[in-house]
């Protein structure tokens, strides 16, 4: 059916009647622009709502039925201005018209009651309503009839390829997945059939083995031993079964990594480069700031280092030797005064020398200080001798405040620093050079860094080179890895299957005289009607791959044919039983280089677009509707898709960002455009958040 | 310790308390372990430090301010508290060396004649230690990026 027109009732942000919300389309490409938030997806809620009872609840990436989402589906405007106690209601109409020309109002209506400032009383459901439009009114189709109604707008197993959104295109044309693949060549043909006839011939083969085996164990000489080996050999066909399956696995496994080395090949130079380069990076920056850290505890360390290291004193030398020639003439006058009190005087202070070396001197017989000979008994050694014998000056009563000690205390703590005060300037001048050192080491490495970061920009392309270049070691590991095991599998099956022929040999020479022709007919019939059922469907889906790359590749050439940037054709790789790699490839068949995400959702829409226009023609009878299906497209590849959209089908319904200005607007001349409408979200109140202001323009603009 | 010893190290001396904002900002007044002291970014983790820092500038720069009984000191903590000791003593050595402090007859004065010594040994501290500050306070008006630097102090030494 081709769609008419599409109104909303207070639907989401679409507030007030249906006179105010209602698009109307035609043939062609139906197009309705606008910024994000500006309410494309409702509309696209709308259509899905309408028909299917559904609304897409975009926080849990899901559909959810109406009697989960209840009053969600309203206008918040619409609620807000609504009165404590009264009812209100959502509907959105959709009027379709059969390749007879019947025409058809297909309308779903939600109540809810406002209880409370938030509390709403709603309608466990919502209600259909199709009407048939009869010579000159409206004239309600029974309800039994609906769903036939609903599916002849967009048949069930089709509204996967004609209604969707651009980020659902991935996952739908995922044909790693075996079942994506699958889906879609059920889609167009009766393989299915042929599955059915596999495991019918399956069974008659399994039945009529066993029967042959019964038969031939009857005849056998040696009935045990026959038993054993009938036994046996189901053990190793299960074995056989089993490793066909690891074998399958394995070579999927093979290849899929094989194709990500292919698809990564091209940018792996790159990301080595700019791996090497964050290395750099992470190790200049682990400098800089190690270095920093070293540099703020030095500067911290210079105040702390004035006293544990007495730098403070740096400058205190002259006045300490002041100091000493003061503490002389002190001790001078003090020592004159204690002598002249005990009528002595005393050269040398009370041990000094200290009585060790006296000791020393004694036994040497020689005065260490002037270099004579002092012969035991001697004037000299007396003299020596009596240095031991002198007794200490009593001073306590000749000073009121004997300081001798204070003073000599602060003198030796003073004549201590003297090294210390020497070398301060070597260690501060250390300290400032390690500072300089440090600071320039800083210097140096922020500007390596931001050569670095220059060169980074130079290397096109998105940021992940680790995550290319992990992910490249991964899957060459992986192809490794899946080699070996294939390599084992194949060396184990053929031991397998040699086995199970000798087994079958000893089977076969224990049987005495010959198995019922018919028996072993009908074991040979249905084990080659097996081979012929697989080999069978394997040419028909073979086939089926076949033109579906086809079709998709006569879309990929339209899509891209004003592009000369985008060359190569499109190649679905079988990867292994039932699952395909879609990628573009060379005249030699050689996977092309820089293949970009852009690329890939063009060979996915061709896919689609092939799916939907192949033999059926479905894309001549149901209208494709679609939110956004350029978003993950460069906007350059965007217009070879619109290009091929006008071109293969009747109608289509696309809700998108591109157009929005008028000068993009320009372009649509070349197109087989039906409608533009330019939605607009509008806040009359100016706080974009508040979704009690919002309500929907709608205008159809000239192209 | 005999009586001058005992005094000595009893002194308080004094700051002019024109000086305080200055000793405030760049000195931690109050108690806390020496790390979080200069984490909070006070450059002296004592006003101690700070009054020995001024002294040992005040004299290397040869600024001795000229004091009299009139001027008002606040004086902040007995020397016997300044650490490390040994600096404390060499601070002592070096106002000895410049004050008319007499070692000799302040071994045999009455109690009068020691306070009398004991006080120019303190006005001796107190005038370089103020002149170093009034020396600061000028650089750090000059130069007040500069004083914002950690090693602001330190190049005076230099």
């Amino acid at each position: 059916m081709i769609i008419e027109s599409i109104s909303m009732k207070d639907f989401q942000c679409y507030f007030g009647g249906h006179e105010q919300n209602t698009l109307n389309f035609s043939s062609g490409i139906n197009l309705i622009v606008g910024d994000n938030g500006g309410g494309k997806s409702k509309l696209y809620d709308a259509f899905y709502w309408v028909l299917y009872d559904q609304i897409f609840n975009s926080d849990k990436r899901e559909f959810v039925p109406t009697k989960n989402y209840q009053e969600n589906l309203i206008s918040d405007k619409a609620k807000n201005e609504c009165p404590i106690g009264n009812q209100i209601t959502t509907e959105v109409v959709l009027i379709v018209v059969d390749s007879r020309d019947t025409k058809y109002r297909v309308t779903r209506v939600y109540k809810s009651k406002k209880v409370d400032d938030r509390v709403w009383l709603g309608e466990e459901s919502s209600r259909l309503l199709i009407e048939e439009y009869k010579v000159t009114r409206w004239q309600s189709v029974p309800g039994d009839k609906h769903s036939s109604i609903l599916e002849r707008v967009i048949p069930y197993h089709l509204k996967p390829y004609m209604w969707f959104q651009g980020e659902q295109v991935d996952s739908l044309m995922d044909f790693k997945n075996k079942s994506a693949l699958m889906q879609a060549i059920n889609l167009l043909s009766d393989i299915s059939e042929y599955d059915d006839l596999i495991t019918i011939c399956k069974t008659g083969s399994d039945k009529s083995a066993k029967n042959y085996a019964n038969a031939a164990t009857q005849l056998s000489k040696n009935k045990t031993a026959s038993n054993d080996l009938t036994a046996e050999l189901q053990k190793i066909q299960k074995d056989i079964a089993s490793r066909d399956q690891s074998k399958d696995h394995n070579s999927k496994a093979k290849n899929e990594a094989q194709f990500n080395i292919d698809r990564l090949i091209n940018q792996i130079d790159d990301a080595q480069k700019k791996s090497q380069l964050k290395d750099e990076t992470k190790v200049l920056t682990a400098k800089i700031d190690a270095d920093r850290a070293s540099l703020e505890e030095k500067l911290e360390g210079f105040n702390k280092n004035m006293f544990s290291d007495f730098w403070v004193l740096k400058n205190t030398q002259p006045v300490f030797d002041d100091f000493a020639t003061k503490y002389q003439s002190y001790y001078r006058g003090h020592t004159k005064k204690v002598s002249m009190e005990n009528a002595e005087v005393l050269k040398l202070p009370i041990n000094i020398p200290q009585p060790i070396h006296v000791h020393e001197m004694l036994n040497d017989e020689s005065c260490f200080i002037c270099g004579r000979e002092a012969k035991k008994g001697s004037t000299e050694y007396i003299h020596i001798e009596n240095l031991l014998t002198r007794k200490k000056a009593e001073t306590k009563d000749i000073f009121n405040n004997d300081c001798s000690s204070f003073f000599q205390k602060i003198y030796d703590n003073s004549l201590a620093f003297k090294h210390t005060i020497t070398n301060i300037d070597k260690n501060v001048a250390n300290e400032f050079s390690s500072v300089h050192s440090l600071r320039s080491s800083i210097q140096e490495n922020a500007k390596k860094l931001k050569s670095i970061e220059e060169q980074f920009e130079e290397l096109i392309g998105d940021d992940r080179s680790e995550n290319i270049v992990h992910e490249f070691k991964t899957h060459t590991n992986n192809k490794d890895r899946y080699s070996q095991l294939l390599v084992g599998d194949e060396k184990e099956l053929e031991s397998l299957q040699k086995s199970a022929i000798q087994c079958q040999k000893r089977i076969d020479k224990l049987v005495m005289g010959s198995v019922d022709l018919k028996i072993e007919s009908a074991k040979d019939i249905f084990s080659n009607l097996c081979q012929i059922a697989i080999s069978a469907r394997d040419e028909v889906f073979t086939a089926l791959v076949q033109e579906l790359e086809l079709s998709a590749n006569i879309i990929f050439q339209q899509m891209t044919s004003e592009n000369t940037s985008i060359t190569g054709r499109l190649k679905l790789k079988k990867l292994s039983h039932d699952s395909c790699l879609p990628e573009i490839v060379d005249s030699d068949g050689f996977i092309m280089a820089g293949s970009n995400d852009s690329n890939i959702i063009l060979i996915k829409l061709s896919l689609i677009m092939a799916v939907v226009t192949s033999r059926a023609q479905w894309s001549k009878n149901y209208c494709l509707i679609s939110d956004a299906p350029t978003s993950k497209m460069a906007k350059k590849y965007s217009r070879g898709f619109y290009k091929s959209l006008g071109e293969n089908f009747r109608q289509s319904i696309v809700m998108t960002y591109d157009f929005v200005s008028e000068e993009d607007r320009e372009e649509l001349a070349e197109l087989e455009v039906g409608t533009v409408h330019k939605i607009e979200a509008v806040y009359p109140g100016g706080d974009r958040e508040n979704r009690a202001d919002l309500y929907v323009t709608i205008t159809e603009v000239a192209q | 310790m005999n009586n001058v010893e005992k005094k000595i190290y009893k002194l308080k001396p004094g700051y002019l308390v024109g000086f305080e904002d200055l000793l405030k900002k760049y000195a931690q007044f109050g108690g806390g372990a020496d790390d979080a002291k200069y984490i909070h970014g006070r450059s002296f983790s004592n006003v101690y430090e700070f009054y020995m820092f001024a002294f040992f500038i005040g004299l290397h720069k040869n600024i001795a301010m000229d004091l009299s009984d009139d001027d008002s000191l606040k004086g902040f903590w007995e020397m016997e508290n300044w650490k490390p000791k040994e600096m404390v003593d060499h601070l002592i050595a070096c106002a000895l060396a410049r004050s008319d402090f007499d070692m000799l007859a302040v071994q045999e004065s009455d109690e009068n004649g020691v306070a009398s010594e004991i006080r120019k040994l303190k006005r001796t501290i107190e005038s370089y230690a103020n002149g170093g500050l009034k020396y600061v306070s000028t650089q750090v008006e000059s130069q007040p990026t500069e004083a914002e630097q950690d090693d602001f102090f330190i190049k005076m030494l230099v």
